[in-house]
């Protein structure tokens, strides 16, 4: 029987080195091995990361997930609460800004109707003293804020709620009656006002849904729904209003409609009664893939975001030039396909897919026969195109488009709103409003020759809101002004 | 304490620091490579290459590329009965020939592999003409070797490793000159990138190359008057590409731009301009904002000219270029001397080809309408609403009027479908149209006014003897096709 091997020898004479120690080849051998070891499973995680990315595969909607809620930490939106978000403080002096907010171009004129500007929180503070914050005032035809609309927003939160509540993911410490503000508003034939509101910061989805307040602010019903975007308050106290659906993706539809996206936003047509009920709702989706026009589906350069329904309007008694095209069927105005549609109020059907050179744009209005109004806002990347956005005029029987404004691009320079956006046609439908929203302006312009009669600056006294920008005056940048009784809705 | 009990206790701890320390390492190392998988960020550009040789390596050079095995599809059909099945008159019987007769002489587009019996001494026919009864009345032949010696200027190619270039020559177009000339372009099948090639003219008599632009002219070429061939250019750019205030492609590939290019009849560079210059500078920049497809947002693929009988488009004048951008489903009205976007047209058409000016305000095209990729595919093939016609659009009305299939269009010719290339091609008197599904092999020539079917091409051919017959198939119809008038209206 053999026995165990002498520690001391190899068995052909040689000496081991000490235990513990190997020899320095042997060493660097082994620690070649281990490092080719190690370096080729870092290369194949490396590698399984890098497909996993490329590829959106497991795990890394996890990790999205996760860097997601890193960044929101990070970002500690709970700090909002002391900012000013969607402000540009000026230096401007507090008790010069009522002459500010409404220029007319000539003295002793008018605007074209009583208008009504959206506010906010901490706008017009001091006409709702009670709230710290209108949801809007109504400026008279000389410019002086005649009517304020105090908005409470804990109170429209705290509200009982008509129809289901749809839910929120909100970030860390972030309170929701802070990040509250109103997106958009329209005025009831009795006073009350219908609020669209959304979240400024730290929720998902930002759509929160609208309200009926009444003179006084309170609310009458709050429907928390992700309505969004422009109301219009129709006959018998109908609200027809973009509504929105979340799906999960991808959506596919053949045999055009194709949708690569996790998460899709869908837009739906919404009616509400005056009591806040549910009257109709028509899914934008089922309207286009039921059309010729489906193909524009197909991949869209948004897909998760297809359509970004931005508003309602109706098509006008005097409509001609467009066969098949009736009063009262809907003008649709669709951001992210650069185009708008008009479909048949009752049908649903798409008889209309209007597409020209304007771009992201917002708020289109039927002016009769077959000619449109828009803002076009000309969404685009790094740099403002020089002639910012415009006021644009299609004729949808024959394409040919015309710039109301700006026509003097020296003095309207920079006047460039890359997204919202809105235009107001006046009672008599001779001017127009048009709101600069991202720069915080407006203004009011002829129809006919492009004129501007009156300037608009969304100008409040934020003295003594907590913040390093205490300077006294701030601009809103999501400014929308529209007429009190509009014309052309 | 026993002195051996540490001595238990220690191994786990460094074994657990080190399981840590490697764990963290190889999170963060996944971490990474995940963002640069999303991102398309560094290495991510090398490992793409990497991994793309490797499966170019992997993949039998040849085995499944060659231009007998691609694309084409066996057709149940004797040989013998080849020739009568190319063209059939639908009047006639159904096959038969009677009194019936084509709007003009046709060519067919060939290539390596089609109308053998046609070519017998050459490498490949690369057309024929129809006579006007439908019967095969001449043929351009084409020598590989004379092709491969034509002078001309000559942009580089990658080339995958084992790949045979000649192998994957293939003819992807031709317009025929006054003389009997082609102009014919070419392009690669596999294992090349770009896989556009060029544009040669080649002899009508002899099958030689006269000369050969190897310079990423790609889809139809046009021949103008004074033997200027107008066709579609590339230039290759890195991305992502900016060109503020509006143009933004976020590919993280090679971006091809393409060109307008104007060639004279000796092959000399007339004219050469930028899609993207022209459509930056236009009213219309705003497209270029969000391109479906950033590392190809136009994808030219035709050239046309407005006629001379243009009416209710005001600044629109004849000469004018008409393109037609089919990863954009749009075309556009291009001024021929400043290069001023006169017209940027969409409608219902969808990745459409070969728009042609009908004349007055109205266009007519190839409306591919291709479908929904990956699983829904067969769903989609199923629907008839996804088939692709012949559509005449009026620019002044936006007005649209589906030619073919019409609603009294045989139910058969409703399923029709050419997810991508197609050709239209109008009668030199202007009443006809013959429309190519290209990746059917089929095509139809129609009457204008009604969209009544007067002849059907099939694409079909006699391939016994070749590597293609081996593998089992004597008759096999040969994609894409392409037909076209002899002396076609092109302005």
């Amino acid at each position: 029987m053999a026995g165990r091997p002498d520690a001391t020898s190899d068995g052909k004479g040689r000496t081991p080195p000490p235990l513990g120690r190997r020899s320095a080849p042997r060493q660097w051998r082994t620690r070649l091995a281990r490092l080719w070891f190690w370096g080729s499973i870092a290369a194949l995680v490396f590698g399984g990361g890098m497909y996993s990315g490329w590829s959106k595969s497991f795990p890394f909607d996890l990790a999205r997930r996760a860097v997601k809620t890193g960044v929101a930490l990070w970002s500690n939106p709970a700090a909002k609460l002391d900012e000013l978000v969607e402000w540009d403080v000026r230096d401007v002096a507090a008790d010069s800004l009522q002459a500010r907010r409404v220029r007319l171009a000539e003295a002793g004129t008018s605007l074209g109707g009583t208008v009504l500007a959206v506010g906010g929180p901490k706008h017009y503070r001091e006409r709702c003293p009670e709230t710290g914050a209108c949801a809007a005032v109504e400026f008279s035809g000389q410019g002086e804020v005649v009517r304020a609309w105090p908005f409470d927003a804990r109170a429209l939160l705290e509200a009982g709620a008509a129809g289901a509540s749809l839910g929120h993911e909100v970030a860390f410490g972030v309170e929701s009656a802070e990040a509250l503000g109103v997106m958009s508003v329209a005025p009831f034939q009795n006073g009350d006002l219908l609020v669209v509101l959304i979240f400024l910061y730290g929720h998902y989805p930002s759509y929160y849904g609208m309200a009926r307040i009444d003179g006084e602010g309170r609310a009458l019903w709050v429907r928390r729904d992700y309505s969004h975007h422009e109301p219009l308050v129709a006959t018998a106290d109908t609200v027809w209003v973009p509504g929105m659906t979340l799906a999960e993706g991808p959506v596919k539809a053949p045999p055009f409609v194709d949708l690569p996206c996790d998460d899709v936003t869908l837009d739906v047509i919404r009616a509400v009664d005056g009591a806040g009920r549910i009257a109709k709702e028509m899914p934008l989706l089922d309207i286009v893939v039921g059309s010729r026009w489906a193909p524009v589906l197909h991949r869209p350069s948004q897909p998760c975001d297809p359509f970004h329904l931005n508003s309602i309007a109706f098509v006008q008694e005097d409509v001609s030039g467009l066969p098949g095209v009736l009063p009262g069927d809907f003008v649709l105005s669709l951001k992210n396909l650069d185009a708008f549609a008009v479909v048949g109020r009752e049908s649903g059907e798409l008889k209309r897919w209007v597409r020209g050179s304007f771009d992201g744009q917002h708020s289109v209005r039927h002016l009769g026969g077959s000619k449109f109004i828009l803002f076009d806002n000309r969404f685009a990347f790094g740099r403002a195109p020089p002639e910012g956005s415009r006021v644009l005029i299609v004729d949808a029987a024959t394409g040919e488009e015309t710039t109301l404004f700006p026509r003097d691009l020296d003095r309207f320079a920079g006047w460039h709103s890359f997204n919202n956006g809105r235009i107001s046609l006046s009672p008599d439908a001779t001017r127009v409003l048009a709101s600069y929203s991202r720069i915080g302006r407006g203004v009011e312009i002829r129809l006919e020759d492009g004129a501007v009669l009156a300037e608009f600056d969304d100008l409040h006294d934020v003295r003594g809101v907590p913040g390093p920008q205490d300077r006294g005056v701030g601009r809103w940048l999501w400014t929308r002004y529209l007429y009190r009784d509009e014309g052309r809705q | 304490m026993r002195a051996g009990g540490r001595s238990k206790r220690r191994p786990w701890r460094p074994r657990l620091v080190r399981a840590w320390f490697w764990g963290s390492i190889s999170l963060l190392a996944f971490g990474w490579g995940m963002y640069s998988g999303w991102s398309e960020s560094f290495p991510f550009g090398f490992a793409r290459s990497a991994v793309k040789t490797a499966l170019n390596v992997a993949t039998p050079a040849g085995g499944r590329h060659t231009y007998y095995s691609w694309a084409w599809h066996p057709v149940p059909t004797p040989p013998d009965s080849v020739a009568a099945g190319r063209v059939r008159f639908p009047g006639a019987g159904g096959g038969g020939r009677g009194s019936e007769r084509l709007g003009g002489a046709v060519v067919a587009m060939g290539g390596f592999g089609a109308y053998r019996e046609h070519c017998p001494r050459a490498d490949a026919c690369l057309a024929v003409e129809f006579s006007p009864s439908g019967e095969v009345s001449r043929a351009w032949p084409l020598s590989r070797a004379a092709l491969a010696a034509a002078p001309g200027p000559s942009l580089g190619h990658e080339v995958a490793l084992g790949w045979d270039s000649a192998e994957q020559l293939r003819v992807f177009a031709v317009a025929p000159y006054e003389d009997g000339d082609l102009s014919a372009v070419f392009q690669y099948r596999g294992g090349h990138s770009p896989s556009y090639l060029g544009v040669a003219r080649i002899d009508g008599a002899t099958g030689q190359a006269l000369w050969f632009r190897r310079d990423y002219s790609h889809h139809e070429p046009l021949v103008a008057a004074g033997d200027t061939v107008w066709v579609a250019g590339a230039a290759l750019a890195d991305g992502p590409l900016r060109a503020p205030p509006f143009a933004r492609l976020a590919c993280h590939d090679v971006v091809v731009l393409d060109l307008v290019r104007a060639v004279d009849e000796a092959g000399k560079l007339v004219e050469e301009v930028h899609v993207l210059d022209v459509l930056a500078n236009s009213p219309w920049a705003p497209v270029l904002a969000l391109a479906p497809d950033p590392c190809d947002p136009f994808h030219l693929n035709s050239i046309a000219f407005v006629r001379d009988d243009v009416a209710g488009l005001p600044g629109v004048e004849p000469g004018d270029l008409v393109l037609s951008f089919r990863n954009l489903s749009a075309f556009a009205v291009v001024g021929r001397e400043n290069w001023q976007v006169k017209r940027y047209v969409r409608g219902t058409f969808h990745r459409q080809h070969s728009v042609l000016h009908l004349g007055g305000s109205k266009f007519i095209m190839f409306d591919n309408r291709q479908p929904v990729a990956g699983r829904e595919r067969r769903a989609a093939a199923d629907s008839m609403a996804g088939a692709s016609r012949v559509l005449v659009v009026d620019v002044a009305s936006g007005e649209e009027q589906v030619v073919f299939p019409g609603e009294a269009a045989p139910q058969r010719f409703k399923a029709w479908r050419s997810g991508i290339h197609g050709k239209i091609s109008v009668s030199p008197d202007g009443t006809r149209v013959l429309a190519s599904y290209s990746v059917m092999g089929r095509a139809v020539e129609i009457r204008l006014e009604d969209g009544v079917v007067l002849a059907e091409f099939d694409d079909v051919h006699d391939v016994r003897g070749t590597l293609r017959w081996r593998a089992g198939a004597d008759v096999m119809r040969k994609w894409p096709s392409r037909y076209l008038y002899r002396n076609e209206r092109r302005r």
